[in-house]
């Protein structure tokens, strides 16, 4: 009887709304689940070779993000203290990572149509990957520089040692851990990207995921997909479960130190160039003369798509309020925050053809299904980039105020509402941003509808890079404002809030 | 008195192991100890806030209050870190567990008129709690804390954070309303200073064992 009452005291602790919020975001493994009698592994071996290059793609990716990370946030250290506010630039260097991955994607190919023809395949995957992320690791790295080695510099640059013993015998072994962490976060996101390795791996370049959605094209491969599927998120869910909780280091900058034998100014080349690469790739466009006329060829479908596009973008940001306020009210538990932070997210072709078993293909309905199914991609992310954190400061108000008698519903509404609604509203723009740009999941779902970013990425297929540039400065647009809706509202909140 | 009987809490490497506790049902008594030694921990066990093995009890005016779940035991809990509302002003912060418990608002009105009159917080309770002072904090998570008439008041440590003058006032107010209130108190603390002033018993605690009453 002792493990069958070990299951029942810990059924006991989940609430069940927790419980129904874990199996909808869930879901999609359920749909199949009920569609197949089991799993089956694809009887050729190259399902074996996908994910061998997948790794190595997202190990290559992970590392040179890395390095060049390190190296870019010791030039950034020597641009801050002196001459520019901190936030403007490292919102710069983050916009690679924070834009829809079609938009930079675009920019970089069009960058490189200068210069050659781009190619489409396995080392264009790991170029994005590492332009992508650079930026995120400079600034991940330059704030814990400041924070933490302060003194260490001041005391090595006192005793006379050199910079490159500094960094190599003090820095980067006293920062092991957190190369580490961030290694592997960067592995976990190139190892599970869709949307890059469909827009520029060609047949090189394949990545168990886009193995994964040909698989799901044919029902009589949905055994294998269905067997992939779960070997890649059980390796992100273990993956992630060991991080939890390792990376919370404060890197809240308070004071300028002067760092000692750290800043390095050339290499802030490193985590600007990317975003410099993405305004130069979508500025270029304009001086094309034939562009206006094909533009208004299209108009009309252009015009539907937006609308379409704003629909979905701000529907998106809704079901992401409500996802992650649902999750504040009913995930209290600690294992169930710990299984959101760690699951990944369902993969996004998986997402999508759960959606297309599903209820009819009208307008309406097609609408509701890219939302909610954006709303369940996206969700993990955001979670894990500000709601975590979040809902763990108010740990101990939420513990007292229980203690007081307040009930859950009284908690909610009166304790953790208040103070995350302003971050949920953020997150939810943020949410509303991506959504703009998926052309992945969407295209799956879409039945007769089609959106912006799904036109652009049809144009981009057949090369018309020019007219898809165009046409992605109205996406950001259009992104822009659907995140201005939400953003709005958290400033509001936020400004009439006492926090 | 109030008796503790077998409460053992683990956490990992730490184990708290208290066989027997007793303390009287009026005063305060201090609970000291190194850092580290199993204070809080204690302090949070009786509250409910940390799992405690079978066979823990505590009774408490003839009540096992073991049996209680943490809200129905009535005890309020000053945290080291005062944990006061910030999204809240200082009034809605000490009229929080009165609304929680649903007293109702004349009752809440003349029990806040009482307190504001002890521990003169008059001057601040429409102001929101980030605009307060160190010691102003400390007066409205005092206030917060005994707004219901609690049954038994667990203060963790609660001048720690406090300059040396206003630890002094701070002592005075506390040990002026306590008196008042007739509120039974356990006080987490490792300062002298406030031992003396306050504890009517003194317990030491080391490794998570009670080294003597």
């Amino acid at each position: 009887m002792g493990p069958v009452n070990e299951v029942i005291v810990l059924l006991r602790k989940f609430s069940i709304g927790g419980v129904l919020l874990v199996a909808l975001v869930l879901f999609p493994i359920f749909v199949f689940l009920f569609k197949i009698p089991l799993l089956r592994f694809p009887s050729s071996f190259y399902w074996f070779e996908v994910l061998l290059s997948t790794l190595l793609q997202a190990g290559l990716s992970a590392f040179f993000s890395v390095l060049f990370g390190i190296f870019g946030a010791l030039g950034l250290c020597c641009v801050f203290p002196k001459y520019v506010k901190r936030g403007g630039v490292e919102l710069f260097c983050l916009l690679p990572a924070l834009l829809p991955p079609l938009v930079p994607v675009l920019a970089w190919v069009n960058v490189s149509e200068f210069f050659m023809h781009f190619p489409f395949s396995f080392s264009a995957v790991l170029v994005v990957h590492v332009l992508m992320n650079v930026g995120l690791v400079s600034v991940f790295f330059s704030r814990l520089f400041c924070t933490q080695t302060g003194d260490l510099s001041s005391w090595a640059f006192l005793h006379g040692v050199t910079r490159w013993s500094f960094l190599r015998k003090i820095l980067f072994f006293e920062m092991r851990k957190d190369i580490v962490l961030i290694f592997l976060l960067v592995f976990s996101f190139c190892f599970t990207s869709f949307s890059i390795p469909l827009l520029v791996g060609g047949a090189s370049g394949q990545t168990l995921e886009v193995f994964i959605a040909e698989q799901l094209k044919n029902p009589f491969t949905w055994p294998e997909a269905m067997a992939l599927f779960l070997i890649e998120t059980i390796f992100i869910f273990m993956l992630f479960s060991l991080l939890y909780g390792r990376g919370e280091k404060n890197v809240q900058i308070k004071d300028k130190k002067k760092l000692y034998l750290l800043p390095s100014l050339p290499f802030v080349v490193l985590p600007l160039l990317p975003t410099l690469l993405i305004f130069f790739g979508l500025a270029d466009v304009f001086s094309s003369k034939t562009i206006w006329h094909d533009l208004s060829i299209i108009k009309l479908s252009v015009a539907i798509a937006g609308v379409q596009t704003v629909l979905m973008s701000v529907g998106a940001g809704v079901f992401v309020l409500f996802l992650l306020s649902a999750v504040a009210f009913c995930l209290r538990d600690l294992f169930l925050r710990r299984f959101l932070v760690a699951y990944s997210g369902a993969s996004a072709a998986f997402m999508g053809f759960a959606f297309l078993l599903i209820g009819s293909d009208g307008p309406i309905e097609v609408l509701l299904k890219w939302s909610l199914g954006l709303s369940f991609l996206f969700l993990p992310a955001l979670y894990r980039l500000m709601g975590e954190s979040l809902l763990r400061r108010l740990k101990n108000q939420i513990q007292l105020a229980d203690l007081m008698g307040a009930g859950k519903v009284m908690s909610f509404f009166k304790i953790t509402w208040p103070q995350c609604a302003s971050t949920f509203f953020f997150l939810s723009g943020i949410a509303a941003f991506w959504a703009c740009g998926d052309f992945a999941y969407s295209s799956i779902v879409g039945g007769e509808l089609g959106h912006l970013a799904m036109l652009i990425q049809d144009l981009f297929a057949s090369y018309r890079f020019e007219l898809a540039t165009v046409l992605t400065w109205i996406l950001i647009f259009i992104g822009m404002f659907c995140f201005s809706l939400f953003a709005g509202v958290a400033f509001v909140l936020r400004k009439k809030s006492y926090l | 008195m109030s008796y503790v009987k077998n409460l053992i809490c683990n956490q990992g490497d730490f184990t708290l192991d208290i066989p027997s506790m007793e303390w009287p049902d009026e005063g305060v008594s201090v609970l000291t100890g190194p850092s580290g030694s199993g204070k809080s921990t204690l302090a949070l066990a009786l509250c409910g806030l940390k799992k405690v093995e079978k066979g823990f009890q505590w009774l408490f005016k003839d009540q096992d209050m073991a049996l209680l779940s943490p809200p129905k035991r009535n005890i309020s809990f000053l945290f080291q870190s005062l944990e006061l509302f910030p999204h809240m002003n200082a009034e809605k912060n000490i009229l929080f567990p009165a609304r929680a418990r649903r007293i109702s608002k004349e009752q809440t009105q003349e029990r806040l008129l009482i307190l504001q009159g002890y521990l003169q917080l008059s001057g601040f309770l429409k102001k929101p709690v980030h605009l307060l002072s160190g010691g102003e904090k400390q007066r409205v998570a005092l206030a917060r804390a005994l707004i219901v008439k609690p049954r038994f008041l667990i203060l963790d440590e609660p001048f720690s954070s406090l300059d040396e003058k206003l630890k002094k006032n701070s002592i005075q107010l506390l040990k002026k309303i306590l008196e008042w209130e007739k509120c039974p108190t356990l006080l987490i603390s490792h300062d002298k200073e406030e031992i003396e002033s306050l504890a009517q018993k003194v317990f030491y605690i080391r490794n998570g064992q009670l080294q003597s009453d």
